[in-house]
């Protein structure tokens, strides 16, 4: 379980987040959503441990998040960055060198799928095929927390149905769990078993996407839009 | 090891492509002296470029590093993303970077002896021993590469601490940094305290300059040099120390 | 990706009424089995915990029996089937009631309006 306890982080003229208190429950696919700049990134990045909190604190398991935390949490950034000078293979011998969770097999199994080619510099891929590398990456490791940060964003229809067919198949729910944000909700909500909304560095709710549709008889987007100006 | 080893074998791809650049330059400007100095008849015109050239690579662990690390610096999360300690993280690059140096040093080194040795003029330098003085120019170049080194990648990292608050004031903040820490360690080092600290231990070793040349000039004896080793074990200590630092800065300071 | 979803009902609901619509159609035959939680999320392009939930609602509905280690297969109870086809059926009805109510039409209009309807048809197909 990872949670958040009275967390906030401040930079010198912003809160990026305000006394978050939240706590994730474990073997589901769970999504992150709000709009730009409301802190989806943020709380990734202090769940994969590369972000500190300024208040309060982050533990997974009741361990404290640092750093090091990487040997529990795969984190997919939405930044498009990779080493320029290595290919595919060589990517993929790399990250395994670096996590020992990290299962070679699955990589290739998952990049097969998504039919990349693995010789392919990975400068040298198209966007749509990057993005696709940057999920085998991480669904091929072994650990209990996935951290995707927009994986869909920027990628035409076929990429991102390939990519959450591949999540589909290459998550093990009984030993994962799964945190996602992204713009495109809609697209991958029958994918999601909970959302978390967030609007300006707080989390306004914790919610079961199921209990959303029975109860209030509304798609994500719409519950987020009834949360927000529930807020303002 | 398995990981560190793969995280060496990531550093060395890295800065390959400056390593092979600043060897080329090496091949380039000794070959470049050795046909000039045919026509100019400057006598060991290339060995003492090398001598030069070699000296040079005192700045070059630090700018190797600073390149180095610059790369990584732009894809903060990808490099940080790893369950490694940040003393492997960073101690992979020192050490490819000490490779990298050890390697062009090697280069200019093999080069200027084979100018060395092709040279026909006759000419007394004034040096007994040339072994023991490349030994030392080495010693000196390594240990101030190191130094120098060390400390660029503590600067570096407060950098990137800073950067996250400060944003383009954190160069200048961590510029002030410098100036304060030199200011500092010059004005410790005239106190009295700092004399205590530093300035002890020493030994004499083998000059390798001859005798005659210096005797007849400054009349000393110059069969031995004096060495410093309490201010190297202080200084070594905080190299240390300035590195675990550096490493906890890392781990725990940096964010992406 | 997976098929669109009605916003307003659960998820797992919408597909234990789909499976349930693709037995009575035949389908999916009585002993056949269902593809595992996985595939079906995959074909479907739903948490695989939600196709659980599916499962688990189907076997409370007896609909599909679980054979431990073997998977999750549709009943073989003829009789259970003909049940579902019959609560189908009456739901459909219920449904159609409904509308038409709301619509202001009375039990003899509608009756009349399928008997006409289905008169219609057969004439058209004769």
């Amino acid at each position: 379980m990872i949670t958040f306890e009275n967390v906030s982080k401040k930079y010198l003229t912003k809160h990026a987040l305000s006394d978050v208190n939240v706590k994730i429950p474990e073997g589901k696919i769970i999504g992150l959503v709000g709009s730009n700049g409301s802190g989806k990134s943020t709380l990734m990045k202090m769940i994969a441990g590369l972000v500190a909190p300024s208040e309060g604190s982050v533990t997974i398991d009741e361990e404290a998040v640092t750093r090091r935390t990487a040997s529990k949490v795969a984190y997919l950034s939405e930044l498009d960055t990779y080493y320029s000078f290595y290919s595919v293979k060589e990517t993929v011998t790399f990250f395994a060198s670096q996590f020992p969770d990290f299962d070679t097999e699955k990589a290739y199994e998952i990049l097969e799928f998504m039919d990349v080619d693995k010789e392919q510099k990975v400068k040298h891929l198209s966007k749509g095929n990057r993005g696709r590398v940057k999920i085998a990456l991480t669904l091929a490791r072994d650990v209990p927390i996935i951290l995707m940060d927009e994986p869909l964003s920027g990628l035409d229809p076929m990429v991102r149905d390939s990519i959450v067919k591949g999540l589909l198949s290459f998550i093990d729910l009984e030993k994962q769990t799964v945190i996602i944000t992204t713009h495109e909700v809609t697209e991958i909500e029958p994918l999601l078993e909970m959302v978390i909304a967030i609007r300006n560095g707080k989390v306004l709710a914790l919610e079961d996407v199921e209990t959303i549709r029975e109860r209030d008889g509304m798609r994500i987007v719409e519950w987020l839009k009834k949360k927000y100006q529930e807020e303002a | 090891m398995m990981n560190w080893s793969g995280l060496l074998r990531k550093e060395f791809r890295v800065t390959r492509t400056l390593l092979l650049g600043v060897m080329a330059f090496d091949l380039l400007v000794m070959v470049g002296f050795f046909l000039a100095s045919a026509r100019w008849e400057f006598p060991y015109l290339t060995t003492i470029i090398g001598g030069v050239l070699a000296v040079m690579h005192v700045f070059f662990l630090p700018l190797y590093l600073l390149i180095s690390l610059n790369s990584e610096g732009r894809k903060l999360h990808l490099w940080l993303h790893n369950p490694q300690s940040g003393a492997r993280l960073l101690g992979a690059k020192l050490l490819n970077g000490l490779l990298a140096l050890l390697l062009s040093l090697g280069l200019i080194g093999v080069l200027a002896l084979l100018a060395y040795s092709l040279e026909t003029s006759e000419i007394v330098f004034p040096f007994d021993n040339l072994g023991l003085l490349v030994l030392y120019i080495f010693s000196i170049i390594l240990a101030g590469a190191i130094s120098m080194g060390v400390w660029l990648t503590f600067y570096w990292t407060f950098y990137q601490v800073l950067k996250t608050y400060f944003r383009r004031w954190a160069l200048l903040l961590v510029l002030m940094l410098i100036g304060l820490v030199s200011w500092f360690g010059g004005w410790f080092s005239g106190t009295r305290l700092g004399e205590f600290v530093m300035d002890w231990g020493y030994v004499q070793f083998p000059s390798p300059l001859s005798m005659e040349v210096n005797q007849e000039v400054f009349e000393v004896s110059t069969s031995t040099v004096p060495f410093p080793i309490g201010s190297v074990i202080i200084d070594a200590i905080i190299l240390v120390v300035i590195f675990f630092i550096t490493c906890w800065l890392l781990d725990r300071k940096v964010e992406v | 990706m997976g098929e669109e979803f009605n916003p307003s009902k659960p998820i797992y609901l919408q597909l234990v009424d789909r499976i349930s619509w693709e037995i009575i159609k035949g389908e999916r035959k009585t002993g056949e089995k269902l593809p595992s939680v996985r595939e079906m999320a995959i074909q479907s392009g739903v948490n695989p915990n939600t196709v659980s939930r599916t499962y688990n609602e189907l076997e409370r509905m007896e609909i599909v029996e679980t054979k431990r280690g073997q998977g999750t297969f549709v009943t073989e109870e003829k009789e259970r089937l003909t049940q579902l086809r019959e609560e189908l059926k009456l739901n459909h009805i219920q449904n159609f009631i409904e509308e038409m109510k709301q619509m202001g039409f009375s039990s003899e209009d509608m009756i009349d309006g399928i008997r006409t309807y289905v008169t219609n048809e057969k004439e058209n197909n004769a």
